[in-house]
């Protein structure tokens, strides 16, 4: 309480305006009803436990606050975590690709060493088996870059497993003191000598074996003959789908022509259709104009 | 206010006590009504309880709450088509205030009963313009200084101290009669 205002000069002297304010009072007793007095006051209560109660339910209520940065956390974890999981796979995936064609480079290179070393009849053939690897290599690397998520291992395998049991049919003829007839035989020969050979295993190369085993027994040969037959086919028309893909046309004729020397003439021009679609503008040469379906 | 904002209820009840009847009768003179006097009070201690939160101090207690009553009562006299009375002052119509006769103790003889004269002066007081009024009411009631009135009315120093000065002066001349 500070003291009541004193006005100076011309204004009341202090003493007349204290017994003015002291008249006042006496004078004005009024008050506020009780009943107002305890309305406040309860009002003045209640806010302060309202208050007491909206700081404890702050308290308790601490994960709402953090419910939210919570989950938007475990989100973008479990999303960094998938993308990651995919993107290793399609790594492994192009890994695996390239180990296949690696491997196939890698047969393919072995073969034309072992032809030029060891199989002199077999180099006659030189240029239909160049270009036979050739096609594989292109193939593979082919595939490698066009479709790098389709059957790494077992397609690239098929070609080589056809080269390889050529390779070890003609090492084989030529142990058994026939080099000439191979030399002069033609393309198809080779061909059909494939399709004959036993299918050589995944991991160890069918030269090995055929060299190995020169005078393999007749009898267990033909036991195998057909099993043989029907993986030989199979990795033809694998190759034959295969080379439909390829961009090279020279190869896909190469192709049509191995065909159509295996016999499988329906294929064949199945074949030569779809070269035709895709390369219209290509001249088709002497030897595969008269290739028809039956 | 401070220990009440900070969760003690026993401490508004000491404010409230030592300003509730000085609050009311400053809004009653002021008001003329008994029942709007109640209704305003209540609402001035209820905004002092929703302001807890807030509060900081920058002026005296008694000079804020004297400032709340008094936006209160320009509210209400604004709703009442007279807020004319809140914001014209009447003191140049009358001129210089007129010298002042002594003081009552000065001439005791002169008294003829100090309560019929307390009551006189309340009746006087209402009768003074509403700003004279209120000065002297935020003195007599509040026991605010002329600087805490003009803080608490909005006004300048001199316009608060030229209430004041007036207002006595009024009510002197009321008393003048009945010595």
């Amino acid at each position: 309480m500070s003291t009541p205002a004193s006005p100076k000069q011309k204004d009341l002297p202090e003493s007349a305006v204290s017994e003015l304010h002291t008249l006042y009072r006496e004078g004005a007793a009024d008050e506020p009803d009780a009943m107002l007095d305890r309305r406040i006051l309860d009002a003045a209560r209640s806010a302060l436990h309202d208050d007491q109660t909206r700081k404890a339910n702050h308290r308790t209520s601490w994960w709402k606050t953090w419910a939210k940065p919570a989950s938007v956390f475990a989100i973008m974890i479990l999303g960094i975590s998938l993308s990651w999981n995919v993107m290793d796979e399609q790594e492994r995936a192009m890994r695996d690709e390239m180990i296949s064609a690696e491997r196939t480079h890698e047969l393919a290179s072995q073969a034309k060493t072992k032809d030029t070393r060891t199989a002199p009849a077999a180099t006659a053939q030189a240029p239909m088996q160049e270009t036979a690897t050739k096609d594989a290599a292109a193939m593979a690397e082919k595939k490698q870059g066009v479709a790098p998520q389709v059957a790494p291992v077992a397609e690239p395998q098929a070609f080589p497993a056809r080269q390889d049991s050529a390779k070890s049919e003609a090492s084989a003829t030529g142990s058994l003191s026939k080099p000439s007839a191979v030399a002069d035989a033609p393309a198809e020969v080779e061909l059909r000598k494939a399709v004959a050979a036993p299918p050589p295993p995944i991991l160890a190369p069918a030269p090995a074996a055929a060299l190995a085993m020169p005078t393999a027994d007749a009898s267990a040969e033909r036991a195998n003959k057909s099993s043989a037959k029907r993986l030989a086919s199979t990795a033809l028309s694998k190759e034959s789908d295969a080379t439909d893909d390829a961009a090279n046309p020279e190869a896909w004729l190469d192709q049509i022509r191995k065909l159509r020397a295996a016999g499988r003439n329906a294929e064949a021009a199945q074949s030569l259709e779809r070269f035709r679609k895709r390369y219209p503008n290509v001249a088709l040469p002497d030897d595969l104009l008269g290739v028809k379906a039956p | 206010m401070l220990a009440y904002r900070d969760g003690d209820a026993a401490a508004f009840e000491g404010l409230y006590a030592r300003h509730r009847a000085k609050l009311f009768r400053y809004l009653l003179r002021q008001c003329g009504r008994r029942e709007q006097a109640d209704e305003m009070f209540q609402e001035i201690w209820m905004s002092v309880i929703r302001a807890r939160s807030n509060y900081e101090v920058t002026a005296k207690f008694t000079t804020w709450l004297y400032r709340i009553a008094h936006n209160r009562l320009v509210d209400s006299y604004r709703a009442a088509g007279r807020l004319a009375e809140f914001e014209v002052d009447v003191l140049d119509d009358q001129g210089d205030p007129p010298d002042y006769p002594a003081s009552a103790n000065e001439q005791p003889e002169r008294l003829v009963a100090r309560a019929q004269l307390a009551g006189r002066l309340v009746a006087a007081i209402g009768l003074l313009p509403t700003t004279q009024r209120e000065a002297f009411l935020l003195a007599a009631e509040g026991g605010l200084t002329v600087e805490e009135i003009a803080n608490a009315t909005a006004c300048g120093f001199e316009t608060a101290k030229s209430r004041l000065r007036y207002a006595y002066a009024r009510l002197r001349h009321e008393l003048e009669d009945l010595r």
